[in-house]
């Protein structure tokens, strides 16, 4: 048989396993578009969004009387 | 333990390969539509194209965006939930650097103002130790005091530090390199610092950008419950495409890190500062919560003893940051040779150190990252393969203007990520391919490591630390 592709049969186009594989590449692939376009976009700081100011109830610094920081 | 090291190479890689498999069943029981028959037009009237313009089905493009976003989501509430659960422990036996047990121990005590006692290890650096001492004393706000640990050395380096003015500390009957030596200063120097008398730890080859130390005192100041600083590192100049290709890589961990607000995921072994505590309380939990010999620092058995010790830090549950001030150039490797013996170093390290920790929660993190780097070799490689059969069994060129644009936002990514690193970063990025290669080259690094520690080849790897020791090993 000759092949119709450059070096195997164009059948194999067609196949279940290439349907298989095509669409487990196509489903990974828009999985890691979706993490690339999360990791593009500005981060979202949940607990900076919600932050109370001056949650601090003490000051951390290594001063004992230095103000707190809020 | 052995024996937990080698079910860890197993359970990464089963797991990263029984997600590929519940994948491909998924894709088999719900029925995959069959790859639709191309047609072909004419482009701007004159170009004949043969094309496929059909997107994949609805169902399928929400399935695999909600999937990626559960699993980001996941990685990141199991983390914050593991830092929350740390920030507000008062359990003394298993968190004893949590950083209410530091403040209430600490408070209303004035320990002094930070000071600084630099270390560096180094064997046989006179080429670089003068630039290094150097820099330190050039800093905006110098160290107090420079100790250089001078471990077996044959050449001028104690020579140089001398004459530099700085303590030699030379290491007595050390067989277990950097970490040994850094074990026998630290021992000796640590019972003498109070509280606000940080360490840092820098090598040899170093050079701290301005400010470093600066920014790190003034954290330190700040935060009394924070344990340690750890420096942000990028690529020095040179070496090519191999060196613009690590360059990208530690441009986008310095993105990530800034973005993730400073929180490390290592503390880099080029340059990074502690508060005596967290060493002090380290040395003591060895060989009871803590892998490794009692009385240690630094795990002398880990082959990336920088990582170790964040995961010691961490699993204590102390407070750790990478300030966008601190950083630091680090070396690269100039041959794929170099870069494969440093990377399955890493690789071999850290899935060790997981071995070595287990499943407990402060270490979530690492191992949803080793399972993402297996999943996403074999995503790379089933890319590869559905590309080659497509190119040796079509009897055309087809393209498929949806995956064109997909391709598009990966292309826009890499440009975006990379954006620090200047043009020629942006430029390498944009090109997509030559980094899609390199990451296949730390793929199969990834599973060079994955094997080495299911077959135990210890023999070979201790052939191989030796020679990547020379060669130096960054992070």
């Amino acid at each position: 048989m000759t092949p119709d592709g450059v070096l195997l049969p164009s059948s194999l186009l067609g196949s279940p396993f290439f349907a298989v594989l095509s669409t487990l590449v196509a489903l990974n692939t828009l999985i890691f578009v979706t993490l690339a376009i999360t990791k593009m976009l500005p981060a979202i700081h949940f607990g900076e969004v919600f932050a109370r100011r001056g949650r601090r109830k003490e000051t951390r610094s290594i001063y004992p009387d230095a103000p707190l920081d809020a | 333990m052995q024996r937990m090291q080698r079910l860890v190479g197993v359970f990464v890689i089963g797991a990263a390969l029984l997600g590929a498999v519940l994948l491909g069943v998924a894709v088999v029981i719900t029925g995959t539509s069959q790859v639709e028959r191309p047609t072909s037009g004419f482009l701007f009237g004159i170009w004949k194209v043969v094309y496929a313009a059909e997107p994949p089905s609805l169902v399928a493009v929400l399935g695999a965006i909600g999937l990626a976003l559960l699993l980001a989501a996941t990685v990141a509430v199991l983390e914050e939930r593991v830092a929350t659960r740390s920030r507000r422990s008062l359990d003394a036996e298993q968190r004893p650097l949590a950083p209410r047990i530091v403040m209430a121990e600490t408070r209303g005590v004035f320990a002094g103002p930070v000071t600084v006692t630099v270390l560096i290890p180094a064997h046989n650096e006179e080429d670089c130790i003068g630039a290094t001492i150097a820099s330190l004393k050039q800093q905006s706000r110098p160290p107090e005091r420079i100790v250089v640990v001078a471990d077996n050395c044959t050449d001028r380096t104690v020579q140089i530090a001398e004459d530099a003015a700085v303590t030699v500390f030379p290491t007595i009957g050390n067989t277990k390199k950097k970490a040994g030596g850094l074990n026998q200063a630290l021992a000796a120097i640590l019972p003498d610092l109070g509280d606000n008398d940080v360490v840092m730890v820098m090598d040899a080859d170093t050079v701290l950008d301005q400010g470093f130390l600066e920014a790190a005192v003034q954290r330190m100041t700040d935060d009394r419950a924070l344990m340690a600083v750890g420096g942000l590192f990028y690529g020095e100049q040179g070496h090519g495409l191999i060196g613009q290709f690590q360059r990208n890589e530690y441009a986008r961990y310095a993105r990530e890190i800034r973005r993730r607000r400073g929180k490390v995921y290592v503390l880099t072994g080029t340059a990074s500062v502690f508060r005596p505590r967290a060493l002090r309380t380290v040395a003591d939990e060895r060989g009871r919560t803590l892998p490794g010999v009692p009385g240690d620092v630094y795990d002398t058995i880990a082959l990336t003893e920088d990582n170790e010790l964040t995961l010691a830090i961490r699993s204590l549950g102390g407070l750790m940051v990478s300030p966008a001030a601190c950083t630091v150039v680090t070396e690269l490797m100039p041959t794929w040779k170099t870069l494969w013996n440093q990377r399955l170093r890493w690789q071999r390290g850290a899935l060790e150190n997981l071995g070595a920790y287990g499943f407990r929660p402060s270490v979530t993190r690492y191992w949803a990252q080793q399972m993402g780097i297996g999943y996403g070799a074999i995503a790379l490689l089933a890319y590869f393969v559905l590309i080659i059969v497509q190119l040796l069994a079509a009897e055309s060129w087809v393209w498929f203007p949806f995956w064109i644009v997909i391709g598009m936002i990966f292309m826009i990514e890499r440009v975006v990520t990379a954006w620090g690193g200047g043009w020629r970063a942006r430029v390498l990025g944009l090109l997509v391919f030559p980094e899609l290669f390199y990451a296949t080259f730390l793929n199969l690094v990834f599973l060079k490591g994955i094997l080495d520690i299911s077959l135990q080849r210890t023999a070979q790897w201790t052939h191989l630390t030796r020679e990547t020791a020379q060669e130096g090993d960054r992070r």
